[in-house]
This record gives structure tokens, C-alpha cells and sequence, in this order.
């Protein structure tokens, strides 16, 4: 004869097995999300030197979708204003520049470096330190946007134990 | 000039003073450019510096600004690793920091940017016509653009090339701004080593 608790742990496996089930076979309507088209990743930047108000930031967008895109601003929650630039080494010359917009290629990516594009932060409201992270978020010409947390490096050959670095 | 043309340079450099170090045959001695250099600056301790009180160390120069987001902070790091590995000659190597953004760059803001770096650097500010002419010294190059669209305001180009002057003052290998750090050091050993 079966016992009431055995009618319940049945009814509870049964239970369990059927959810399990769903989400495993990808039901749309309740579990699936669909994956953003642009996202962005690997974002850091320098902890930037002495006094200055600006540093470069680097990451890498990409774009699943058939369609290119374009980053038209960007924003952090450190900096006043964010600005697209892009630097590039004419022969020996180093020349820095605006640029209005960074295309990311279909099915592809684009990748913010040093010594190429990147975003430059002007007006930061905290001096960011090697550890933290930054809240970096990207908008794109459809009106939609990425945000990632960019993690604050230290610079090669900082001094160490140094008294005069600013803590936090 | 070409990034491959200045690598190219460089490489023919380095092989002339490769037997420097290591059991290697004797090097050909390095070259000595034809760039005459003498000047007189503001330091980033607010003393006026001239070029001769550095005689009898190799002295290491390059130009940028201190808002500079990139390469300079590149270079400084770098420097400061090839001070490193330098070792015990490191107290024989000066480095030169010359500032092209005088508007912005005071003696306390260049201090402020070394400050961090462990490296054995002064900061060197001026009037722009007192830049201008060291920049022509060199051979080197910066323009200042306007960007009233960014917040920027103005940007600031300027060649990377890192100068290595010998004790006697003459410049004697121009890396790079790609040069490694094992090739600076290299370089800056061939320098240290040579009496000519």
C-alpha cells in the first residue's frame, strides 16, 4: 500500500523533474532570455598619474548580430564626460583626436587598445585606484547600450611603498 | 619615417653594439648623430637646469606632456623597468622629461607625474620658444591642435622617439617608441661601456 509520504515524495520529484526538464529543453516563454547583441568585456584602464583629471580606458565590443553597429558615445560613473578618441603613430608622430563614432563590424568585434581607439574620461570626480573598477557603459547608434566594469590597473614600474601615492 | 624603416634602424643599432655584453666579438662602436645638443630648462623642482651639469652620466630624453594618455605613461613605465634592471647603473643614468604642453605642464604638475614612478627623472618646462629650440635640437616634432568639440581642449602630437645621450653629451642611439625594454637596456650598457 502506499503511504501519504510516499504519495508526496513522488508528487515532489515528479515536480522537480518536469521543471528541470523545461529549462534544460529551452522553453521560451518562461526561461529563455534573449542573448544581447552588443556586448562589451575586458575593459580596464591605467590608474592614472600625479594629477591628472583624464585616462584612457580599453575594452572589446562586440556585435552578434548580421547588422554593423557604431559606438556613438560612451559614459562612466567616475568621469564628467566620456569622448571617443583614437590614437594613431604617424611615423614617429603620436597624434590624438576626437573621432565622432567606432564602428563594430557585423558578426564582429572592435577592440579598444593602447595606441589605438579607446575612450578618454575628462573631469574625474575620484582619482581611480589600481583595484577598483568602474562602471563603463556604451551607447550605440540603435539607441541601445553595453555596460561593463572596467578594473583599474596599476602602472608598470610604479614605486612601491611610496608615501606620497594617494590611498583611497 | 615608417614604423618598419625605424625598426629597421633600430635593429641595425642594436647589432652594432650587440657584442657589448655576454662573450660576443668586441662591438663596432655606436654611432654619434649628427644632433648638437645644449640647453637650458625649468625643472620640476623649480631650479633651472642645463644639459651640461649631466656630464659624465648617459642621459636618457624624450618629449611628451603630461595629459597624455598613453604613451607617455607608457614610456615612463617603461623607463622605470629599465632602471630596474639596470641595476647598480642606474645611478649613472639620468632621464629627461620634456614637456611640449607648456600651457598646462608647470614644474608641480610634471613633479606630481613622476612622483610615482621609480626612476631617476627630472621634468622640464619652459616658455614655447624655449621648447621650440630644444625640440629643434633634436630633430623632434610636436603640434598643438584645438579641439573645441572635446573637453580636451586641445590635443598635443608629438614624436616618441627616446634619445641616449653618452657622458660626453652626444646623442648616440635614437630608439623607438616600439623599443623594448631589453633593448634599451642593452643600448644604455653599450653606452655606459664606451670610452670613445
Amino acid at each position: 500500500m502506499i503511504t501519504h509520504t510516499a504519495l508526496m515524495r513522488s508528487f515532489v520529484a515528479a515536480t522537480c523533474i518536469a521543471i528541470l526538464g523545461l529549462a534544460l529543453s529551452g522553453t521560451p516563454a518562461v526561461f529563455a532570455q534573449t542573448a544581447p547583441t552588443l556586448t562589451a568585456h575586458d575593459a580596464w584602464l591605467r590608474q592614472p598619474t600625479g594629477d591628472r583629471k583624464a585616462a584612457g580606458v580599453f575594452a572589446i565590443v562586440e556585435n552578434n548580430d548580421g547588422t554593423k553597429r557604431a559606438i556613438v558615445s560612451a559614459s562612466a560613473d567616475i568621469a564628467d564626460k566620456a569622448e571617443l578618441h583614437e590614437m594613431k603613430m604617424m611615423g614617429a608622430m603620436m597624434r590624438m583626436s576626437p573621432v565622432t563614432q567606432i564602428e563594430v563590424p557585423a558578426h564582429g568585434k572592435v577592440e579598444l587598445k593602447p595606441g589605438g581607439l579607446h575612450v578618454m574620461l575628462f573631469g574625474l570626480k575620484k582619482m581611480p585606484m589600481a583595484g577598483d573598477t568602474v562602471t563603463l557603459t556604451f551607447t550605440f547608434d540603435d539607441g541601445s547600450t553595453a555596460s561593463t566594469m572596467a578594473s583599474v590597473r596599476q602602472n608598470e614600474g610604479r614605486k612601491m611603498n611610496d608615501s606620497t601615492m594617494p590611498t583611497k | 619615417m615608417c614604423p618598419l624603416r625605424s625598426r629597421a634602424g633600430l635593429l641595425l643599432v642594436a647589432a652594432m653594439f650587440a657584442g657589448a655584453c655576454g662573450n660576443a666579438p668586441p662591438a663596432k662602436p655606436l654611432p654619434i648623430f649628427p644632433i648638437d645638443v645644449d640647453f637650458s630648462l625649468l625643472g620640476h623642482d623649480h631650479s633651472r637646469f642645463q644639459l651640461a651639469s649631466l656630464r659624465g652620466k648617459a642621459v636618457l630624453v624624450f618629449f611628451g606632456y603630461s595629459s597624455c594618455p598613453d604613451a607617455c605613461p607608457t614610456t615612463l613605465s617603461k623607463l622605470a623597468t629599465v632602471s630596474r634592471r639596470l641595476g647598480a647603473d642606474r645611478a649613472r643614468v639620468k632621464t629627461l622629461y620634456i614637456s611640449v604642453d607648456p600651457e598646462r605642464d608647470t614644474p608641480d604638475v610634471l613633479k606630481a607625474d613622476l612622483q610615482n614612478f621609480d626612476l631617476d627623472a627630472l621634468g622640464l618646462t619652459g616658455t614655447k620658444s624655449e621648447i621650440d629650440e630644444v625640440v629643434s635640437q633634436f630633430g623632434a616634432a610636436y603640434e598643438i591642435t584645438p579641439t573645441p568639440e572635446s573637453a580636451a581642449k586641445y590635443t598635443v602630437a608629438h614624436t616618441t622617439w627616446l634619445y641616449a645621450l653618452d657622458a660626453k653629451g652626444r646623442t648616440r642611439i635614437r630608439f623607438p617608441y616600439e623599443a623594448t625594454v631589453d633593448e634599451i637596456v642593452s643600448g644604455i650598457r653599450a653606452i655606459l661601456a664606451d670610452a670613445t
